[in-house]
């Protein structure tokens, strides 16, 4: 607890109250605090919220809900902190501004718990959409903030739900230390023009696009039920987020000598999944028909589909396709391609390129093709099932150590 | 592509499934050839989903756009100097629009089917007509969007026209009891949007202030229940309270599409049911895209043999439908009859690409 200053709360939230629809705490006592970070009273905070967020009757219905479980729990953090080790001093940097996707149920706590944990104070922009799972964090926030041990954070940390209104984001900006915001191109081209302080930090998580590597000759040796079981990885990563995450993945490049066979027994197998697990709504099924059409129009490469009902549509473009991130699915739309190796790769890779999830290669592969290919993309790498699980390094930032200062002491 | 005037001289409830099917199918195939040949990008959609013109191909087998695709997409089948009239769907703003191009003959076409379906509960005479809506006169002309498209083209059944609402969208008691003195007593049209029907008849017309009933009315109404399904008001109780109120028996929900347009579906008033016309048909599918049986609820697949100048003669609509059975409702039309149960939900659409 280096430093304090009185903020005001009326001047930022509580000015124009019919534009702020809902804060979840309307606190006259806020204060601006910072910690170091994985403070006692942070993790202790985070292992109760992990705990109680367990114990809401309808948690496991969500498994998004399940995945946060497991990402706040006691052992999870502790692993977080592990990898965080410095040799520096730390503090957080004060305000953190959050602005959240409207259309993500459980980004805006992951955002937060990375403010939390970097030691900062906390506004969050929540998402304007009635999702239940945010509302059953919500309830577990504040059955936490009851808690008297947690006053300082009730106090330091805020959310609150307004729709895009310029003024409200200004007004939090001013007076703010760092701002993180998730969001499309042309949202962060509009909210990066309201001014924040000179010594704010600004960290954009913009509109990403995600693909997977297999390796024909590991899967080759591989029996069919384990290539069920990547299957059954793939489907969780494919199918969870309807595609429109920007770690879902859309490309799937099959590494090693074309194995035709192979690969459409795999396809097949991802379909008699989906068959069994995946439920279809109406809308889902025109979105991805009408999805279809659009690619077929407005791509000049597209070639050769392959439908497996409505469960699977499988798209190979032609050979000389250059440019991917164009090439987009929905709820189960994976266009392929066969290259040879790993670093035919790097044709493929460019700036807005995120996630790559994989099979069937080492991590030293992976590092040398990182490495040797002065790539501009490619921010995560992980096991194909993991491509929708979130960190605290994020396209490229360390995020924690991102939003706190250092300070040098000789 | 021209339709055969022979066909379009049929009465369009008079042909049973079989005869239908072999026309219908005749010219669905003869259409799909006329796009395939004339509009690119439907060419591009009908190779890529691997469909094979040929003169056997069954109804289902043809291949549907979905309805979105025409809010994106200038679709044409004609050279753009050929096109005389732009339609545009009517839509809440901030939602892309469906622009869909006409030619002369499109045109001509849409008018002529729209007549002989409208004939079937109106008279073929003229009828004095009551819009419930404002005068498109001194609406802006920019917007030419699907209500006044509607508002213009039903308006060729009537004459005597009078404008429910003013300016400002208020009740004009002065006109409207000056139009009730003169035609009530004998048939006069009613045509007007669901909701504005709903807003202006049901909610704040005052009967106090009306010098007569509209016993003798025949209302004519669509446009969608997005805004009453919110109230919870259905067709029933739509009916129910406009008879109540005002005396209004004979009421007609048509449903249909911008992209469709013409060949559009009548409730008919015996039964309460959608009927299918010669020009148009409609199948019901499930999630996986094949034929829900009679019963069964699915996404509603649309055919016309009107889209001449843009190919949409067979869509994929997003709305939730029923058949209930064919050629023997008891209103004695032939053809399709179905339920319509609104619009697929939203969905929540989860992503990271968009802040609101």
């Amino acid at each position: 607890m280096a430093e304090q200053k009185k903020l005001k709360l009326e001047d930022v939230a509580m000015s124009d109250k019919n534009k702020i629809i809902h804060g979840l705490i309307e606190n006259k006592n806020f204060n601006i605090k910072v910690f170091q970070p994985f403070g006692d009273l942070v993790k202790d905070f985070i292992n109760d919220f992990s705990n109680e967020l367990k114990k809401q009757k309808e948690t496991y219905l969500y498994p998004d809900l399940n995945y946060l479980v497991m990402w706040t729990s006691k052992k999870s953090v502790n692993k977080l902190e592990k990898r965080f080790t410095t040799d520096q001093i730390l503090l957080g940097r004060g305000l953190i501004f959050h602005i959240c996707p409207s259309n993500v149920p459980t980004n805006f706590i992951y955002s937060f718990f990375f403010g939390l944990l970097s030691g900062n104070s906390n506004i969050v922009k929540m998402p304007s959409k009635k999702f239940r799972e945010k509302e059953i964090i919500l309830l577990t926030i504040k059955s936490l903030f009851k808690k008297k041990k947690f006053s300082i954070l009730k106090n330091s940390n805020y959310f609150i739900e307004y729709k895009n209104e310029i003024e409200t984001t200004k007004k939090f900006s001013s007076i703010c230390d760092g701002r993180v915001i998730w969001g499309g191109d042309k949202t962060i081209n509009e909210i990066r023009k309201v001014w924040i302080p000179e010594r704010t930090i600004e960290i954009t998580f913009s509109d990403r696009y995600s693909l997977s590597i297999i390796n024909i000759n590991q899967l080759k040796k591989k029996k069919s039920n384990e290539i069920k079981l990547l299957a059954n990885k793939f489907f969780y990563d494919g199918y969870t987020m309807n595609q429109l995450a920007c770690n879902s993945p859309h490309f799937v490049f099959w590494i090693g000598k074309k194995n035709t066979n192979l690969q459409n027994y795999f396809w097949s197998e991802l379909n008699k999944i989906v068959e069994k697990k995946f439920l279809f709504d109406e809308i889902h099924v025109v979105d991805k028909y009408t999805n279809l059409i659009e690619n077929i129009i407005n791509q000049k490469n597209f070639r050769n589909l392959k439908i497996f009902k409505n469960n699977l549509y499988i798209i190979d473009p032609s050979s000389d396709v250059k440019k991917i991130e164009n090439f987009r699915g929905v709820s189960g739309t994976f266009f392929q391609k066969n290259i040879s190796q790993i670093n035919d790769l790097k044709n493929f890779i460019n700036k807005k390129c995120q996630t790559v999830s994989y099979f069937g290669f080492t991590k030293k592969q992976l590092e040398l093709f990182i490495l040797n290919n002065n790539l501009l993309g490619v921010d995560r790498l992980v096991p194909i099932g993991k491509a929708l699980g979130i960190d605290i390094i994020w396209d490229g930032y360390e995020v924690l150590k991102s939003l706190s200062r250092s300070v040098s002491l000789d | 592509m021209n339709i055969d005037r022979n066909f379009l001289n049929i009465n369009p409830y008079s042909l049973k499934k079989k005869d239908k099917l072999k026309k219908f199918l005749y010219y669905i195939n003869k259409l799909t050839v006329h796009h395939y040949k004339n509009c690119e990008i439907y060419k591009k959609i009908i190779k890529n989903l691997k469909f094979k013109i040929r003169k056997k191909n069954r109804l289902e087998n043809f291949p549907m756009l979905p309805v979105r695709i025409f809010k994106k997409h200038d679709l044409q089948s004609v050279p753009r100097n050929k096109v005389i009239k732009k339609l545009v769907s009517s839509g809440t703003s901030g939602q892309e629009l469906s622009k869909i191009y006409l030619d002369k003959e499109n045109a001509r076409n849409q008018i002529m089917v729209l007549k002989k379906i409208t004939e079937t509960i109106l008279s073929n005479q003229r009828l004095p007509m009551l819009i419930i809506d404002r005068d498109p006169k001194i609406l802006d002309r920019s917007v030419f969007n699907a209500q006044l498209t509607a508002i213009l083209g039903f308006s060729i059944f009537g004459k005597h026209y009078c404008y429910l609402l003013d300016e400002e969208g208020n009740i004009d008691y002065k006109k409207l009891n000056e139009f009730l003195k003169k035609y009530s007593h004998d048939n006069f049209f009613i045509f007007g949007f669901t909701s504005l029907v709903f807003e202006n008849l049901i909610q704040k017309l005052s009967t106090k202030l009306i010098c007569s009933y509209f016993q003798n009315g025949i209302l004519l109404h669509g446009g969608g229940w997005k805004k009453l399904d919110k109230l919870k008001i259905n067709n029933d109780n739509f009916k129910k309270k406009l008879f109540s109120k005002i005396k209004l028996k004979k009421i007609h929900n048509y449903y249909g599409l911008v992209e469709q347009t013409g060949s559009i579906f009548i409730e008919s008033n015996e039964c309460g049911y959608f009927h299918t016309s010669i020009y148009s048909d409609i199948l019901i599918r499930n999630n996986n895209f094949e034929i829900a049986q009679k019963g069964k609820k699915g996404l509603i697949q649309l055919f016309s043999l009107l889209p001449t100048s843009y190919p949409g003669h067979n869509i994929l609509t997003e709305d939730i439908g029923e058949i209930v059975g064919e050629d023997n409702c008891k209103c004695g039309k032939q053809g399709k009859y179905f339920r319509i149960h609104g619009r697929a939900k939203e969905a929540e659409i989860r992503g990271c690409s968009d802040v609101r």
